[in-house]
């Protein structure tokens, strides 16, 4: 919807919902009025409330509101909450509700859009502590699988033996998210905040298996590698040892064979990626 | 018992599905409630575990939507796919009716709070024609809930006036919300029962019923977080009478009680209800 929408948040989270356009038939009037009211919502502290409104029941709309995001907030992003003393963490939401376009119309979502705000550079403590983005970023990305109404395609059965598996295309599952991090954030809580990036980047798989329980994997950087080729064209089993072979690894031929066909084994035991047939 | 059925202007209760509590009401006694009613923009799209719960309430219970992020009296576009996910869903879910909010919800962003639109003359014609949009695009009759509101900036209208010409021009249907009206009452100092003769008869389809906060003696905040007033059941009886009884929906957000308690307060919309309904104004 909306083509002509010009989105004011670049890359919003789903190119959907509503954004800087009007209805071209609001009376100039009512938006005034309603940029007016709604402004103070967003910034009650900075912005004046209008004048005919008794103070006490602005109140009542600019307490509605935030505890309205914030209980979002804090309940999708809790080990992010906890990282914040009281006031960091009012002062973030309240930034949040002040700077940032919500473009989503499903509650279901507005912990990507405040992923989208911590990216931003609106988001104070970005700075000082870089992994609370990344850290926002994981806690999302298992709240999002916990959600997907993306479906895992059925198992079948163990895993094939590589001989047959070489000749089958892995393909990952459409709840498998594979990502790369500085630190590691699944480690990350009160009492353990990194002080400086892992020497290696983490490489982690969030993924939903088929009991629809959300579940993450460390891989190493070569089994990484191989998800972000599935991720990419499709290749058979085989087409991917070919192509690791002509990447740096120090692995004969046959090692680099054993090695992606047990990683792969393992990756669709865990319901990670699924086997079909090549064309 | 028999399985639920829908049926318009029939004794009918119902409760709202939040997940904090979906568990304990697909374990609830048969005939506990009638029907469930939810937000759309909490259920659409959503799978996995959640998914299945929706699922059993669905192969169970008739459902009603009641939107949250249409953003019907607000200046933005209106949100077509939206529009056309909630027309989905209502296929899929086979829904009874799906209502919203007279009110605003965004500015340029989303602000998943309900902001009371300025009653103002131009408001009227031009939520008239956004509200047939949305009729058109769902392919059946929008129910608007009149809203609690703290503030009215600017009014060059009342709200009575201002709900009736908007049901008139757009020609929908009203979610009589009783608790909006009772708090309404009190932070706008008006008479509820007067303020309900004035509404259309012929167009209320569903009303809610809900608990509300104190704020103050002349300040009650609509929170669906308490058990339902002794002023606002009598006003419910009141609804009954003026308009005939409708199914209605008992509103409860947070701080969850009992299940039995929850259910108490279903029995007595049913009992109002009932009182209504073998009284004079029984309809054939
Ligand atoms: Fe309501």
């Amino acid at each position: 919807m909306n083509d002509s929408v010009t989105s004011l948040d670049k890359g919003s989270p789903e190119d959907t919902g509503i954004g800087a356009a009007i209805d071209d038939r609001a009376p100039p009037g009512l938006v005034a009025a309603q940029r007016r009211f709604a402004a103070h919502l967003r910034d009650p502290r900075n912005v004046p409330a209008p004048a005919s409104i008794e103070p006490r029941r602005m109140r009542v709309y600019t307490g509605l509101v935030y505890a309205n995001i914030e209980s979002f907030l804090s309940s999708g992003f809790p080990v992010l909450r906890k990282l914040h003393t009281e006031e960091e963490w009012v002062a973030c939401v309240r930034t949040f509700i002040a700077k940032h376009c919500s473009h989503t119309p499903y509650f279901t979502n507005i912990g990507a859009e405040f992923v989208e705000f911590l990216g931003s550079g609106f988001a104070a403590g970005g700075a000082s502590r870089p992994y609370l983005l990344e850290l926002a970023q994981y806690e999302w990305a298992e709240l999002a699988l916990f959600l997907s109404d993306e479906s895992l395609p059925a198992s079948l059965g163990p895993a094939p033996e590589a001989q047959a598996m070489l000749a089958m295309l892995p393909r990952l599952s459409p709840l498998a998210w594979p990502m790369v991090f500085h630190y590691a954030v699944h480690e990350i809580g009160p009492g353990n905040e990194p002080c400086a990036p892992e020497a290696a980047p983490v490489c982690l798989v969030v993924y939903r298996d088929a009991q629809d329980e959300v579940k993450f994997l460390r891989t190493d950087l070569f089994s990484a590698r191989l998800l972000e080729l599935i991720e990419g064209q499709p290749l058979c089993t085989a087409q991917l040892v070919e192509q690791l072979a002509g990447e740096a690894y120090q692995m004969t031929k046959s090692q680099l064979q054993s090695g992606v066909c047990g990683v792969l084994a393992n990756l669709y035991e865990q319901d990670i990626i699924r086997f079909a047939d090549c064309e | 018992m028999t399985e639920p059925v829908w049926r318009e202007r029939a004794a009918l209760a119902g409760l709202g599905l939040r997940r904090e509590i979906a568990q304990q009401l697909l374990a609830a006694p048969a005939g506990a409630f009638d029907f469930i009613e939810l937000a759309p923009e909490n259920w659409i799209g959503v799978g996995g575990k959640f998914a299945n719960t929706l699922r059993a309430f669905s192969e169970r219970y008739p459902i009603t939507l009641h939107g949250l992020s249409l953003n019907i009296g607000g200046f933005a576009p209106l949100d077509t796919e939206l529009l056309d996910s909630i027309a989905g869903f209502i296929r899929q879910h086979h829904c009874k009716l799906y209502s919203e909010h007279l009110s605003y919800c965004a500015d340029h962003g989303h602000l998943y709070d309900l902001m009371p639109i300025p009653f103002r003359r131009d408001a009227v014609g031009y939520l008239a024609e956004r509200v047939q949009r949305v009729q058109d695009a769902i392919g059946q009759r929008l129910v608007l809930e009149n809203v609690s509101y703290y503030a009215a900036p600017e009014p060059e209208m009342s709200e009575l006036e201002f709900i009736c010409e908007i049901l008139e021009r757009a020609d929908c249907e009203l979610l009589l919300d009783v608790n909006n009206i009772y708090v309404n009452s009190i932070n706008q100092r008006y008479d509820p029962i007067e303020f309900m003769q004035g509404l259309p008869a012929d167009r209320v389809r569903y009303m809610h019923i809900a608990g509300h906060y104190v704020e103050a003696e002349d300040l009650r905040v609509d929170t669906h977080g308490a058990a339902v007033l002794d002023e606002v059941w009598a006003l419910l009886a009141k609804a009954y009478a003026l308009f005939g009884v409708v199914p209605t929906l008992l509103e409860r957000d947070f701080n969850f009680p009992p299940m039995a308690q929850l259910f108490a307060e279903v029995q007595r919309i049913r009992d109002t209800q009932h009182q209504h309904q073998t009284g004079a104004g029984k309809l054939a």
